[in-house]
């Protein structure tokens, strides 16, 4: 039976993107510059993808806590993520087999019904 | 924009896994599972060291691939996922190698993907990364 994860909601700022783009090595100006993300024909300036990836690792922390290790994780980017939108990341967790986590998991824009990412995780734990 | 055969491989390049770097990743994106921040806790929870987070991966890279040459604007990231071995502790010495393992058109659309793997000091696995990226020529 699929459990609910406890969900996060996270507001997108411009000093994220700088801190992510700072520690990703990732220096894309999309990500900062919003004159450069204009002239590219976005809206604004928008979210590296692997940021709102990784903001998913906020809601497995309580199974890494439980000895859960990730195995495999794979993303699909369906929209764009623009600055100062709220996300919320949400998931659910299934028993596989015993001591496998198969874990579904999307990140939406609050408001908007079609997730701007969707994603599964295994995780093991010795049993 | 130019894509050079499947099976081109990038040189080896070695990253050096630091603290500091680690820390940076975690915070910005306001993780707090201790093994990212402690060697104590990393201790206690079954770990070497202090371990990176997963996505931490996406910054360890190849050198160039040969001959790939993508425009600046006008890429999606479309798809990425990692399979995960031994983890990403600290003091590591990370070999990287990336390669060219699928490209294919669909109108104004190119997709092309890249496969990084990372392997540590020991000669153990340490990570697959599987990024695929989508270049629309009618935006460049």
């Amino acid at each position: 039976m699929a459990t609910p994860l406890t969900p996060v909601t996270h507001r997108v700022t411009q000093t994220d993107l700088v801190r992510y783009a700072g520690a990703s090595h990732d220096f894309n100006p999309i990500h900062f510059d919003e004159t450069i993300a204009r002239q590219h024909g976005l809206p604004g300036i928008i979210a590296h993808g692997m940021f709102t990836m990784g903001l998913i690792t906020r809601v497995l922390e309580p199974l890494l806590v439980q000895g859960y290790r990730i195995t495999e994780w794979s993303s699909r980017f369906r929209t764009m993520v623009p600055v100062g939108q709220t996300l919320v990341v949400s998931g659910t967790s299934d028993e596989t087999t015993l001591g496998t986590l198969r874990v579904s998991v999307a990140v939406s824009l609050e408001g908007h019904a079609k997730p701007a990412l969707t994603g599964t995780i295994t995780l093991h734990r010795a049993t | 924009m130019n894509i050079p055969p499947i099976g081109t491989t990038s040189d080896p390049k070695v990253h050096t896994i630091e603290a500091g770097a680690i820390r940076n990743f975690a915070e910005a994106l306001g993780l707090q599972f201790p093994a990212y921040f402690s060697k104590v806790q990393a201790q206690d929870l079954g770990f070497q060291d202090v371990i990176a987070p997963p996505t931490f991966a996406i910054t360890l890279q190849g050198h160039a691939v040969p001959g790939l040459d993508l425009p600046k604007a006008g890429l999606i990231h479309g798809e990425q996922s990692f399979k995960f071995g031994d983890p990403i502790t600290v003091h590591d010495e990370i070999s990287v190698v990336t390669q060219v393992i699928e490209t294919k058109a669909r109108g104004p659309l190119t997709f092309l993907t890249l496969e990084t793997v990372g392997t540590n000091q020991h000669l153990r696995w340490v990570f697959t990364s599987t990024s695929t990226i989508i270049a629309n020529q009618e935006a460049l």
